[in-house]
């Protein structure tokens, strides 16, 4: 029988080869608008946007903050899509941008924060998660998918850019170690140690929802 | 709020579920096809967009004046790739004498009144005149030097022959 580990490893080559693949997709249509078809940027977006958006939106919590930065970025990528070479994947170069966008607003807005939180998926209120802590907990389902929803903004929001940053792309969007040292231009060391003493932070602020 | 003592069922709820409960916000279909509308709206809007009026004004100037710098610059590189063999030291006296006859002419000044150095009637007057082989009298007047005059070219000769050689002249 196969471990998980060998199960792992298994599927390894497979997204690897899928990541290529992407990769190679995103760098025909790349070269598409570079020739001058524009309209082909519409996939790059049409693909990206959720992610995109994900990520400013955990970083910032503020759903039309995000929504405008999600749009900023669109605009910088094509303004600067000539100069786009493919030394890395589009994705990267992308998030890249995104995160340079949205850390200097961040920077910029400092001091001045509105929380405005994107409504929940309905599937998610019938969760696994949510399930196992409506069991016992006595509150309303609707009322604790809320509770729940804040608590983790407020912690993510607790967490500094950088650890945040992290947190975000490796457990919210699925990014390996290896991807988020790219995008962030660190090391893998690095992420590691962050995502670590980040998940630490999150661990004690969101104590009553794991003891 | 959830209380720590109402969660007994959810020891094997991990931070990792947690955070996962973050993917389920998300925006529905009608507000990306809102987004797309205003996002392709807002890229037409940059394309199209004036620059600000000193970016204007600074490209109409640049414009104008890039062809001026341009020959400006071909120029003063030219006249410095033309200009560098005649700057440098001239070795000999005799394209200054060569120049004087020009010089002369385009002043109008006559030329009986010009001092020119004769340098063929020296070189014949060497010959004829009082001159004098000066080396070889000093050679002739060494060797009817006193013994005493002997022994101090001698001793001379012994601290080097850079002293000897002062001494002979």
């Amino acid at each position: 029988m196969a471990t998980s580990g060998s199960v792992t490893k298994a599927f390894a080559p497979e997204r690897t080869r899928k990541q290529s693949s992407e990769r190679d997709a995103d760098w025909l249509i790349v070269q598409e608008v570079q020739e001058g078809r524009v309209g082909a940027f519409d996939q790059l977006v049409s693909k990206y946007r959720e992610s995109i958006f994900s990520i400013i939106y955990n970083l910032t919590g503020n759903r039309e903050d995000a929504s405008d930065l999600t749009q900023i970025t669109f605009i910088k990528a094509f303004q600067a899509i000539g100069r786009f070479r493919g030394r890395s994947a589009f994705f990267t170069w992308l998030y890249r941008i995104a995160l340079n966008t949205t850390m200097s607003f961040l920077k910029k807005h400092s001091k001045r924060r509105f929380i405005n939180y994107e409504t929940v998926d309905e599937s998610a209120s019938s969760s696994e998660i949510v399930e196992k802590l409506t069991a016992k907990s006595r509150t309303e389902k609707g009322v604790l998918v809320r509770e729940l929803q804040e608590r983790l903004n407020e912690s993510l929001q607790k967490l500094s850019p950088k650890h945040r940053t992290v947190v975000i792309l490796h457990e919210i969007e699925g990014l390996e170690h290896a991807a988020i040292a790219e995008v962030t231009k660190t090391s893998v060391g690095t992420v590691r140690s962050r995502l670590h003493y980040a998940k630490q932070q999150l661990q004690s602020y969101l104590k009553d929802y794991l003891d | 709020m959830l209380k720590p003592n109402e969660s007994t069922d959810n020891k094997n709820l991990q931070l990792e579920d947690l955070l996962r409960f973050k993917q389920a916000e998300r925006p529905d279909a009608a507000y990306w096809s809102r987004f797309d509308r205003e996002l392709h709206q807002r890229m037409l809007h940059t394309l199209v967009k004036k620059d600000p009026l000193y970016r204007q004004v600074l490209r109409a100037f640049t414009g104008k004046l890039f062809p001026v710098g341009m020959l400006a610059t071909a120029t003063a590189a030219l006249a410095i790739v033309v200009g560098v063999p005649s700057t440098q030291p001239v070795p000999t006296t005799q394209p200054a004498l060569a120049s004087q006859p020009a010089s002369l002419e385009s002043s109008n000044v006559s030329i009986s009144h010009v001092e020119v150095v004769d340098y063929a009637i020296d070189a014949i007057s060497v010959g004829e005149g009082d001159f004098q082989r000066d080396f070889g009298m000093d050679r002739m007047e060494a060797s009817d030097l006193s013994q005493a005059d002997y022994s101090v070219q001698d001793a001379a000769s012994r601290a080097g022959g850079a002293m000897l050689a002062s001494l002979t002249f």
